[in-house]
């Protein structure tokens, strides 16, 4: 356990001194920011139901949320393998009486601590919302249980995207493409016909089963959906780190 | 570590990379307190090899056994026994040489105590307390090559597999880290590789040249000081009176007249030598005292084997 702590520590140290990361977090802040800036907005508009609830469009309500999902767990776990392959530092790690399995645990750890640590500014904004009005706290944190558990799938996405290739760029493109599959597979519902189909299509898409999350229901099924997809890309991930060390 | 058990051993390894064999069915062996030296032509299979003696690479077919446990049936317990300094060292730029050898040894020491005390011990020996809070990325390729020579010792593993541990550093450091490594003897079985013949002279007990995935020679480096006698009347008290002399290791007959005797290195027997010839009753015509050149050997096999 100390070596598995010891890697975690070492992934969060890079991403707590690296410039890249604090570029992240400002494009982070400004997006969520500027959200929370609109739909705080749309309160002030007359004819706007009563009911909206501020965090509730937050959370899903429109696309900037998925935008911001494609795009930000790329960018945190680019670099987490594909770094190690490039500087040739994996060549330290997998000859260390290590596990692979601490090895990749420790990298989507690293990297889901820092998704995490993004959304922690965020409860300001929940926060001043409370200070103006009595938001159901519910949602909120429905919402926030929800977008952890999809952003571990995106991380663990990202992960394995990240074991493929030494260069940064690929990685991040391809964590983008496959992540955007999840996301927009929804979309396909329409132009299916067949029933069986249709139920296939609405159950791998991510913002399907996260839909039930921000109006306060924390569905098992969706539960499962993500921790599966998570443990499957740990999966692949473990594989293609095993497959690189004996082709190399 | 068990006394009688090989430090290392590998028997029948064979690696190939797609289609190109890199290493052909190599067997060699490393005793504990030795340092094997591993020399070779660039391409020819060296760091392949130590590649694969660390787990970093899986052989196609063959076994290796660090202390006689076979490192592809318990991996972790066989790492925690080697000490690897990979070519071109490769570390963690955005690190200080305080943090990395921290983390390194979170990870191979789990007693705590122990691992401060490594830490300190490390840095003295390897002469980095200047550079200890500085970032890695600043630092000379003499002190990176030293930091990864502190972090393959750091656990004080017994086997040390060092690939190019010489390259880049100035001649100061140069023989420093050669001191560093023939002290290691004491602790460690050492398998080192390198381009630089005189350094396996210097500091090996015996050198594999490897060649296009094959180990073509495995020469032992005490048998390389030897004494050319040439005498008349050699009988087999001769030869008798020669072999039971210590510091020699070996005798050859060249011609009729003519002996080969192989010492243990920088002793210079001939006066013993001489002795036990008169003894004998043989009359010597000429003695003198040579060293087989590792360079000869090294360049008629690399390039034997390109002509073939």
């Amino acid at each position: 356990m100390k070596a598995f702590r010891a890697l975690i520590k070492k992934e969060l140290r890079f991403y707590f001194q690296s410039p890249i990361a604090y570029i992240i977090l400002a494009a982070f802040l400004s997006v969520t920011g500027y959200m929370f800036y609109i739909y705080a907005g749309l309160l002030s508009i007359p004819g706007t139901p009563g009911i909206i609830s501020v965090m509730r469009f937050f959370f899903g309500g429109t696309w900037l949320f998925w935008v911001l999902l494609l795009m930000i767990p790329p960018s945190i776990t680019m670099r987490l393998f594909s770094e190690e392959y490039k500087t040739g530092t994996i060549e330290i790690i997998k000859t260390s009486p290590v596990k692979s399995w601490h090895v990749i645990l420790s990298k989507i750890a690293g990297g889901y601590i820092f998704f995490l640590f993004l959304w922690l500014p965020t409860f300001s904004y929940v926060l001043i919302v409370a200070l103006f009005g009595k938001p159901d706290m519910g949602p909120v944190i429905c919402s926030y249980i929800g977008t952890s558990l999809a952003g571990l799938m995106l991380i663990s996405i990202g992960v394995f995207t990240s074991s493929l290739s030494k260069n940064q760029l690929v990685s991040y493109t391809l964590a983008i493409a496959v992540s955007f599959i999840f996301l927009t597979i929804g979309v396909m519902e329409d132009f299916v016909s067949d029933a069986d189909w249709k139920a296939v299509i609405s159950f791998l898409s991510l913002p399907n089963n996260f839909a039930n999350f921000p109006i306060g229901i924390i569905d098992l099924e969706s539960v499962v959906y993500f921790i599966s997809f998570s443990w499957f890309f740990t999966l692949l991930t473990f594989i293609s780190y095993n497959m690189k060390g004996t082709n190399e | 570590m068990t006394l009688n058990r090989k430090a290392i051993e590998v028997l029948n390894v064979s690696k190939k990379f797609g289609s190109v064999p890199a290493v052909k069915d190599i067997s060699f062996s490393l005793d504990r307190g030795e340092i094997l030296g591993f020399l070779g032509p660039n391409g020819a299979g060296k760091t392949t090899t130590m590649r694969l003696l660390t787990g970093f690479l899986v052989p196609d077919r063959g076994e290796i056994l660090i202390d006689g446990i076979n490192i592809r049936k318990n991996p972790i317990k066989t790492k925690n026994m080697l000490g690897y300094l990979p070519e071109h060292v490769p570390l963690y730029g955005e690190m200080r040489v305080s943090e990395y050898l921290d983390f390194r040894s979170c990870v191979k020491i789990k007693n705590k105590k122990l691992s401060r005390e490594r830490i300190s011990e490390v840095c003295k020996i390897c002469d980095i307390e200047p550079v200890f809070k500085r970032l890695i990325r600043n630092l000379s390729k003499g002190y990176r090559q030293r930091v990864g020579l502190a972090d393959a010792i750091l656990s004080d593993p017994p086997v040390l597999i060092l690939d190019e541990p010489t390259t880049g550093l100035d001649p100061n450091q140069l023989r420093q880290t050669r001191n560093l490594i023939k002290n290691l003897r004491k602790r460690h079985a050492v398998l080192i590789s390198t381009h630089i013949l005189s350094e396996v002279e210097a500091i090996c007990d015996r050198a594999l040249i490897i060649n296009e995935g094959r180990i073509a020679a495995n020469v032992s480096l005490d048998k390389n000081e030897k004494v050319f006698l040439e005498c008349e009347n050699i009988s087999d008290g001769t030869m008798k009176n020669i072999q039971n002399l210590s510091e020699v290791t070996d005798i050859r007959r060249v011609l009729e007249n003519s002996l080969e005797i192989y010492t243990k290195n920088n002793v210079d027997s001939r006066r013993d030598i001489f002795e036990a010839v008169v003894k004998s009753g043989a009359e010597i015509l000429c003695m003198k005292h040579t060293k087989d050149s590792l360079e000869d050997l090294f360049m008629e096999i690399t390039s034997k084997q390109k002509t073939q």
